[in-house]
């Protein structure tokens, strides 16, 4: 039982602090961003295993943490609340090539951000050559070039 | 349901959502500030000018963390005054409640005691001291809080005073 709790309290914690820091922190992938997620792991580590060092344990942690992820799929298909509440929703930040300085700000991406997306997704070098950038889920920012 | 840009992006985007989303995030980064604070302070337990605590009785003293973790290794220190009476003459009698070592695992003793006497509502440790010593003596309980939650209990000297004292344990 205690397993359980642990994996639970380590999940739903976890899930809450990576939302309230938001998306982009999940989309970054700089070296400060892959240290922070190894030293997140290490830390909560020891946390879910406790002193219990037996398969068991780790099995009934596993189970735990695949559970908790299904049973918040199942939720996020029937609620459609649920699924923006864990998932977000898109953002359209770069608009018929102006971008909209309020959302970029409030999202924490800058231009540079959005240039980089559309060098590497379309092989753009203008901003007036985006019709639309939008701010993904994930984080990922897509472009949609003017045709 | 997706909403249709000016120009025909398709896009599930909604701005009220975010409105809520952002001031929710801002809020939550107070929240994640002030716990950092309550940490630094030692509210969180692992030290800090708030997390310790203090007890004095006739000639002994306790001191003791008052906000720890689950687990975590710990030790409670216990000075014994120079004039603190000695049981025997050469020996001093310490008794800690059993009621806080049913809420901890107790790891070491240091010294060693000579004798450890088992009773219904405490453990008495006995420790023979150096006569004519002009300072005081410590003696440390290694411990950790297995029990989560409010942990009460006393150390009494024989002869001496008794000192209580409380401490909350983080799950």
């Amino acid at each position: 039982m205690e397993s359980i709790v642990r994996a639970l309290a380590v999940y739903l914690f976890l899930m809450l602090v990576m939302r309230i820091s938001g998306r982009r922190t999940l989309a970054q992938i700089t070296v400060f961003d892959l240290v922070l997620l190894l030293v997140i792991s290490e830390a909560v580590q020891n946390a879910m295993v406790g002193e219990n060092y037996s398969l068991t344990n780790a099995f009934v942690l596993v189970l735990t943490l695949v559970g908790a992820d299904i049973a918040l799929s199942l939720l996020k298909q029937r609620s459609r609340w649920v699924a923006r509440l864990i998932d977000d929703v898109p953002l359209v930040i770069v608009e018929d090539g102006r971008p909209l300085e309020d959302r970029m700000r409030r999202s924490r991406v800058d231009a540079e951000d959005v240039m980089e997306a559309a060098r590497e997704l379309q092989g753009l070098e203008r901003m007036e050559q985006i019709k639309y950038a939008v701010l993904e889920r994930s984080g990922t920012i897509t472009i949609i070039p003017k045709g | 349901m997706a909403e249709r840009q000016a120009g025909g992006l398709e896009v599930a985007q909604d701005l009220e959502f975010e409105g809520r989303q952002w001031r929710a995030q801002l809020a939550g980064w107070w929240v994640m500030l002030l716990g950092l604070l309550l940490a630094v302070l030692g509210l969180l337990g692992r030290g800090g000018p708030l997390g310790g605590g203090r007890a004095d009785g006739e000639g002994l003293s306790l001191e003791y963390v008052r906000l720890l973790h689950h687990l975590e290794p710990l030790s409670l220190e216990v000075r014994l005054s120079p004039q603190a009476p000695a049981a025997g003459g050469d020996r001093v009698r310490l008794a800690l409640s059993q009621e806080w070592l049913a809420g901890v695992r107790l790891n070491a003793v240091t010294p060693q005691p000579e004798s450890v006497e088992l009773r219904p509502d405490r453990v008495i440790y006995t420790f023979s001291v150096a006569p004519g010593a002009d300072r005081p003596a410590e003696v440390r309980f290694a411990y950790e809080a297995e029990e989560v939650g409010a942990l009460r209990g006393w150390v009494e000297l024989e002869g001496g005073g008794r000192v209580e004292f409380g401490q909350w344990v983080y799950p």
